[in-house]
């Protein structure tokens, strides 16, 4: 107790700087003991005085003491997380200590529990819109570096895909389905009422993109809520039609500071190793094929050692004489890139977190260290993040609080993909390719097929500093009333570097400079009544302003002098440019809610918002919302039943809206840039479109939420709908205008589905035991276009066999129908879904035979002509499966997520999978090739330098589209707390130790890396498409956790 | 204790509903957002000066590795074969759809040298229409050569797409567009191959009337009497195009480069009668990075051309050409912040001397030739087979720089085992034009 009053006073003087001298003045005082239905004591359980700001969490032993309070009548409120509240009045007497105990019972419903919505809190009772809630606990099983995936697998109706599993990569998060095409497509995150708006980074080419949100730091994060629907999300109208996710930092409590310090580490690795060919069977492999196109005697081998090597010895002994070299090298080479480039990575965190707080002031500090080494050679992250929160009552009305977050980071990044060391060394770098040549230097850097040479010549580094806060000031000139005014904004600056040297013999480098700076000013009056326990109202109205600007500008350079000089300027400029972007919005809203007895309530809000980003005419768009619940259970039919104990019924209308990505679309313009000769030259770059406007995504839901047996089976039922009309749209025009295309509303699309979660105590005592589930069923369509198809290549992704065609999914591929080989001559063979006609019309072969290559080549058609509609990017069905289980000081958690009914197209398959004449290394899928007549086989016969036969590289079939159905084992936490008896020994409120492992393992049938796939970050038509990508990563660590 | 905050409670409504009320009527505050770094259409060519930035663009816009950038010369030399892979790098598809004949309507190359070449003559256009209406002090001094160029670099474009893009068996030409693209439903039809010659030619003689004679760096009259002889030679009309390389020769002052031992000229070279411009911090010479050896390399000279540029030793262009293993690279093009010449002197000489010739001047026709020859240090020729001589003269000469592809064309010469007016050898209509244009007819054949 001791350290606890040094650390109490070291913050509150030091931190706030303002005494807590009050704790010490002439009041009343109240105290007491806080247990659970086991009459356990329970840590941190919150007491307080109704109506007030005035309470105390209870320490470990479930004692809590509120000093300083004026005489009086009170009534003292204790709650708890997942226990339902308890109230109790009391009077308190100057000078004298009333005692006041507290037995909380679960409420396993947690009905009362706390729920953030638009501009306010709500209760999970009185929710009538669809949000989902994640909580701290949940959060802290996460290991990544970022929060978004600790939402995988625990919110209905949320999908969380990281692009990959290196630190600090990109993750897309989608809200009930995928609804824009060329808009974007992520929700909003807003972070205690700061709408983040990080870009990805900026130096381009480099195979992936980072994500900014890992600039908050997850252990910063007390609650995420996601609202899914439009009566929940309306309110803050643009962007809110892909969700907004709202992130409530942690706040101090009332009572004794309290100490948490985290420390885990471990190690990262690739979920799976993609199986690849050795050097003994590339060369058997490639020489087969050379045979199989016709040729007599060895193959010719891929020029393995350097150009300049190959024409010295041409010079000094011939071509034979190199050529024989160059056999050699490759004959006695037998390298595993891919154990070149990977490792175990070694990651680190410590956490330290510090909160607590008087009647009038409460803090919370924290400060996180994370270094991450990727599993890639040469790929860390390093982010220190430093939070400081605080709540002061200046009067008993007046209230000011701010929220402050820090970060710095350094993403020692690598490329990735097709750009990157790990995309090489499964393709370019042959197995016949050494790393090293005699000397011990990197074999042939500049051949581009060195991966290592790839990972050690390219610094490509991320520094980020930034801060993201808020300052708010309330008031309550009379109860029920509440004003308030908040500032917020966030600042951050970006130093993108990339230096290339090694793979090429004049290294040049990259430095581009960002800066982001946005504010947002909400004002907004409330006021709640509720009169005689029946009828409660509650209005709520504000203004929203926010301002956006951003700033990058770059410098090339190459050329240098010496090697130790790297700066663009050091050397001969290549080139440089600037950027600039700017955006305001301004947005008027409203709220009423009416509850009549708790059991029946409507709310209704909308949101007038205008934005910079359209024309005069179209620049405001209004976004209403509507919602309604019934609690059954309230009702006196049902009213006291055990078994069914809680039944909600809701539904909800509301329309959302969505802006294009770019900040001037409808604006004709000419644009800088286009020099020549050291001229400065201007050219139209933008067709004026002034009717472009706010794409619309109405959207319905309905539900219910149920308990069961006194609640220890809780959950909900829901059906969602949305249509989004005045898609945005690229239209092509016809390239002879000098424009490629313009952006129209002209489209819209359709998601529906079903989410079902469940929570259940399946065992309360001694041993505990709880299952959360929740399954999502999605269905995605293009319903109108106006007749355009659209590929992947239209809407600005990089892959052209996506599509986007009306009645189908989004990013619907087309391909030719793979029907395996043909045994006869190893052929592919494919089905006809439609006739092929000749010159003359006449069918030469019909709809519905299996056609094989040679023949469809004779009869004049291409792979191309013969592609056929199929396939859906998207999961029919997601979800996840958490079990909890705790047995004296053990507890366990395990996380399965799965997704099911969706395809994955392995665009490089066509290289990795037969395509020898691009010098790639093969998948160990070719080792069942067709070898002679008869075998019966799904990899075709194997051809090498042959123009005659088929170039399996240029065609696009369903041989490469696969089931991406998976199970995960996400995550899966084993703690041990250790006994009370020990830790007081020591002074610990709690020590635990625990072992976590992220991504355990996998079911799937699927031949790539990793099911879970992103391609091309947010686009939403190549999404499923993979092309190189790396895998994710495999996180084990232990830790520890001291609180006290 | 006393709190440092203690304003009574009225006031502070008061400065709250100020806050609230502060932004009543703020609609306007998006006002002050503009695109940032633009220029919006209804101000940008209303100066002299914003005329002339957007006709630099026009410039970069032909700089275009698809344009005069690259495939210029590319494009015509894998068709016919005059250019073959080295083996060093990989080709992309759409350029091994070149070489094998084979083009979709979706080839990248087929399709961004329409887009490019069209993008540059909007450009043009609008420069072109904002000329008529700009009055502002400088521009009765420059309206005439703003206007010169403009029409050069249309008529250079659309011949570079009417040699591409033209189909004899429908008598199918380019889009005359000629006017700046503001309306997005508008839809224009292919003229024929003699009404896209017609307006090629009526721009470039606009050019030369209103063209000074040197413009530093930019079009002269020069250049266009220079692409007048070309334009009027690839129209069959020799005479015309004999009287125009008769006037370069005669009458400029361009001078065949003796100086330089290999034909990668200077950019001061006297040879030269137009140029893109290469600087270091605005370099565009495409041909350098795909030709050049250390670079990727991966097109070098077919055989057959190399036995010939090298069958007599004295030939000095045969140091231009690099025996690697089997490969035949082009050093043409070597330096990559050097200009990249589109017409210079010795083509006026092989396009004067076959004028000569059609024109009975066998004598003169001979001169010409062995003025080329005597350059390239060879000895001078006899008069036996002259058509002959002058066309093997020129396939030399003007190698890699856009020429023998339509040579053989014009001559009806087979191309790579393909008759000359096969449809395999014209580009197809790019897919996009064709999807989102009624009016566009395709090519026979896509």
């Amino acid at each position: 107790m001791k350290l606890n009053y040094v650390w109490k006073h070291f913050w509150l003087t030091v931190i706030l700087g303002i005494s807590s001298l009050s704790l010490f003045a002439q009041n009343g005082s109240i105290k007491g003991k806080v247990t659970d239905e086991n009459g356990e004591p329970m840590f941190y359980a919150n007491v307080g005085l109704e109506g007030t700001a005035i309470g105390a969490a209870s320490d470990f032993d479930g004692i809590y003491q509120i000093s300083n309070v004026k005489a009086g009548n009170y009534i003292l409120v204790a709650t708890f997380l997942g226990y339902k509240t308890v109230k109790q009045p009391i009077t308190v007497v100057a000078g004298e200590t009333s005692t006041v105990d507290f037995q909380l019972v679960a409420d396993y419903a947690k009905l009362d529990e706390v729920v953030v919505i638009g501009y306010g809190l709500s209760t999970k009772r009185n929710v009538t819109g669809s949000i989902s809630s994640v909580k701290e606990d949940a959060l802290k099983q996460n290991s990544a570096a970022t929060f978004q995936t600790a939402l995988q697998g625990r919110a209905a109706g949320v999908q969380v895909t990281s692009a990959n599993g290196m630190p600090g990569g990109a993750v897309s998060m989608r809200v009930r389905g995928t609804s824009s095409i060329i808009s974007d497509t992520e929700p909003i995150y807003v972070i205690d009422g700061v709408v983040f708006n990080g870009r990805a980074n900026s130096i381009g080419g480099t195979g992936a993109d980072s994500n900014p949100l890992v600039s908050l730091n997850p252990a910063d994060i007390e609650s995420i809520e996601v609202l899914k629907d439009a009566s929940a999300a309306a309110i803050y109208g643009a962007r809110s039609a892909n969700g907004v996710v709202l992130i409530t930092t942690k706040k101090g409590k009332q009572g004794a500071s309290k100490v948490d310090i985290n420390y885990r580490a471990g190690i990262v690795q690739p979920t799976r190793k993609l199986p690849l060919l050795n050097g003994t069977e590339y060369m058997f492999l490639m020489q087969e094929a050379w045979e199989n196109s016709g040729n007599v005697g060895l193959a010719p081998v891929p020029r393995v050692i350097s150009d300049t090597k190959y024409n010295e010895i041409v010079a000094a002994d011939g071509v034979a004489a190199a050529e024989a070299y160059n056999r050699n090298v490759a004959n006695n080479t037998n390298t595993d890139w891919l154990d070149a480039v990977l490792r175990n990575g070694f990651v680190q965190e410590a956490t330290v977190g510090v909160g607590g707080g008087d009647a009038r002031n409460t803090y919370y500090v924290n400060f996180t260290y994370r270094d991450e080494q990727g599993y890639q050679i040469e790929n860390y992250l390093k982010r220190g993040t430093f939070r400081f929160n605080a709540e002061h009552a200046l009067t008993d009305r007046l209230r000011l609080g701010y929220n402050i977050g820090i970060s710095r980071q350094l993403n020692k990044r690598v490329r990735a993909a097709w750009a990157g060391g790990l995309g090489t060394a499964q393709s370019r770098s042959l197995p016949i390719v050494p790393i090293y040549d005699e000397n011990g230097d990197l074999f042939n850097p500049t051949g581009g097929t060195n991966a290592v040479a790839l990972y050690e010549g390219v610094n490509l580094r991320e520094n980020r500093t930034g801060a993201l806060g808020n300052v708010f000031l309330t008031f309550q000139p009379v109860k029920g009333l509440t004003l308030r005014s908040d500032f917020g904004g966030e600042m951050a600056n970006r130093y993108d570097f990339q230096h290339i040297s090694l793979i090429t013999t004049n290294p040049s480098s990259e430095d581009r400079r960002s800066t982001l700076q946005s504010w947002i000013w909400t004002n907004t009056i409330g006021y709640e009544k509720t009169v005689n326990d029946i009828h409660n109202l509650s209005v709520l109205a504000g203004i929203v302003r926010e301002d956006l600007d951003e700033r990058i500008a770059g410098l090339t350079g190459n050329t240098f002098a010496d090697p130790s000089f790297i700066l663009p300027a050091s050397g001969t400029i290549g080139g440089y440019n600037d950027w600039n972007n700017q955006v305001g919005n301004i947005s008027y809203l409203g709220r009423i809610g009416y509850r009549l007895k708790e059991r029946y309530m409507i709310q209704a809000s909308v949101r007038r918002e205008g934005s910079s980003r359209f024309g005069p005419g179209k620049r405001f768009g209004v976004f209403p919302a509507v919602s309604a619940g019934w609690v059954i259970s309230e009702e006196d039919f049902l009213k006291g039943n055990d078994r069914l104990s809680f039944l909600k019924l809701k539904a909800g209308w509301g329309l959302a809206g969505n802006v294009p990505l770019s900040t001037f679309p409808w604006i004709g313009y000419y644009s800088a840039g286009a020099n020549y000769n050291g001229l400065s030259g201007i050219s139209p770059s933008q067709l004026a479109n002034p009717d472009l406007g706010w794409e619309n995504k109405e959207q319905i839901n309905a539900g219910i939420e149920y308990g069961l047996f006194n609640n220890r089976v809780s959950g909900a039922i829901e059906y969602y709908i949305t249509n989004t009309s005045n898609l945005l749209l690229p239209t092509a025009l016809p390239t002879s205008l000098g424009f490629g295309n313009i952006t129209e509303n002209r489209g819209s699309t359709r998601n529906q589905g079903f989410e079902f979660s469940v929570t259940s105590y399946n065992l309360r005592g001694a041993f505990n035991w709880t299952t959360e589930a929740n399954i999502t069923t999605q269905r995605n369509e293009v319903t109108n276009t106006n007749g355009a198809i659209l590929s992947g290549n239209d809407t600005g992704g990089t892959f052209g066999n996506n599509y986007i065609i009306e009645g189908q999914p989004i990013g619907v591929w087309q391909l030719a129908d793979y029907q395996g080989v043909n045994p006869d001559n190893g052929d592919e063979t494919f089905l006809l879904h439609r006739n092929l006609t000749n010159d003359s019309g006449e069918v030469v072969a019909a709809e519905g035979t299996v056609i094989d290559f040679t023949t469809l080549q004779a009869l004049g058609f291409t792979v191309d002509d013969i592609q056929v509609t199929m396939g859906n990017p998207y999961p029919k069905i997601f979800g996840g499966i958490t079990n909890t289980f705790g047995f004296k000081g053990f507890d366990v958690a395990v996380l399965f997520t799965f997704a099911a009914g969706h395809n994955i197209y392995n665009d490089d398959g066509k290289f990795l999978r037969g395509g020898f004449d691009g010098n790639w290394n093969q998948h160990r899928q070719v080792l069942d090739r067709w070898q002679k007549p008869g075998d019966i086989t799904d990899v075709p016969r194997l051809y090498y330098l042959d123009p005659d036969a088929p170039n399996y590289r240029n065609n696009n079939t369903s041989r490469y589209l696969e089931k991406g159905d998976f199970l995960r084992c996400k995550n899966l936490e084993v703690g041990y707390t250790l006994p009370k008896s020990i830790t007081e020994k020591i002074r610990l409120e709690r020590l635990r130790l625990f072992v976590n492992v992220n991504n355990a393992f996998i079911f799937t049938k699927y031949s790539g890396w990793d099911p879970e796939v992103n391609r091309d970050g947010a686009n939403s038509t190549t999404q499923s498409v993979t092309y190189l990508a790396p895998p994710q990563a495999r996180t084990i660590m232990g830790g520890i956790n001291i609180n006290f | 204790m006393k709190y440092i905050f203690s304003c009574p409670p009225k006031a502070l409504i008061g400065v709250f509903l100020g806050l609230v009320l502060g932004f009543s009527s703020c609609d306007s505050v998006l006002d002050d957002y503009a695109p940032y770094d633009t220029l919006t259409n209804d101000v940008a060519i209303t100066t002299t000066t914003n005329a002339q930035a957007v006709l630099v663009s026009a410039y970069d816009a032909i700089q275009s590795y698809y344009v005069y950038g690259g495939q210029h010369v590319i494009a015509g030399d894998l068709i016919a074969e005059e250019m073959v892979k080295t083996g060093k790098g990989n080709t992309v598809f759409e350029e091994d759809q070149l070489i094998t004949k084979t083009m979709s309507d979706i080839n990248l190359i087929t399709a961004v040298m329409w887009s490019d070449g069209y993008r540059a003559i909007n450009r043009v256009n609008n420069v072109l229409a904002a000329l008529e209406t700009i009055t502002d002090s400088n521009i009765e001094a420059n309206r005439s050569r703003l206007q010169g160029e403009a029409k050069f670099i249309r008529a250079i474009t659309m011949f570079l797409l009417l040699q591409h893009y033209k189909s004899f068996g429908q008598n199918l030409g380019v889009i005359l567009k000629l006017t700046p693209s503001l309306d997005i439903n508008d839809r224009r039809a292919r003229s024929s191959i003699a009404d896209s010659f017609a307006q090629i030619i009526a721009d470039l003689e606009d050019a030369v009337a209103k063209l000074p004679t040197n413009n530093s760096g930019r079009a002269t009259s020069w250049a266009a009497k220079a692409f007048l002889a070309r334009v009027n030679f690839y129209k069959g009309d020799l005479t015309a195009a004999g009287s125009y390389a008769n006037d370069l020769i005669e009458n400029s002052s361009y001078s065949l480069d003796t100086t330089v031992t290999n034909q990668t000229w200077t950019n001061s070279s006297p040879e030269v009668i137009f140029a893109l411009k290469s600087i270091a911090t605005d370099a565009n010479n495409g041909l350098w990075g795909t030709l050049t050896r250390t670079e990727s390399g991966r097109f070098g000279a077919n055989a057959d051309f190399y036995a010939k540029v090298t069958a007599d030793a004295a030939d000095r262009r045969a140091v231009l050409y690099e025996l690697s293993g089997l490969a035949i690279f082009i050093n043409k093009y070597k330096e990559r912040d050097k200009d990249l010449p589109l017409i210079r002197l010795a083509e006026m000489y092989l396009t004067r001397s076959e004028a000569r010739l059609a024109a009975g001047d066998e004598a003169g026709a001979l001169a010409d030739l062995n003025t080329i020859r005597a350059r390239a240090g060879l000895a001078a020729a006899t008069a036996d087979n002259l058509a002959d001589k002058i066309f093997e003269e020129r396939r030399l000469e003007l190698a890699f720089e856009g020429d023998y592809f339509h040579n053989l064309r014009r001559l009806e010469k087979n191309i790579a085992g393909f008759a000359w007016n096969s449809p395999k050898l014209v580009m197809p209509i790019p897919r996009q034009e064709i999807e989102n244009n009624p009016n566009c007819e395709q090519n026979t054949g896509y």
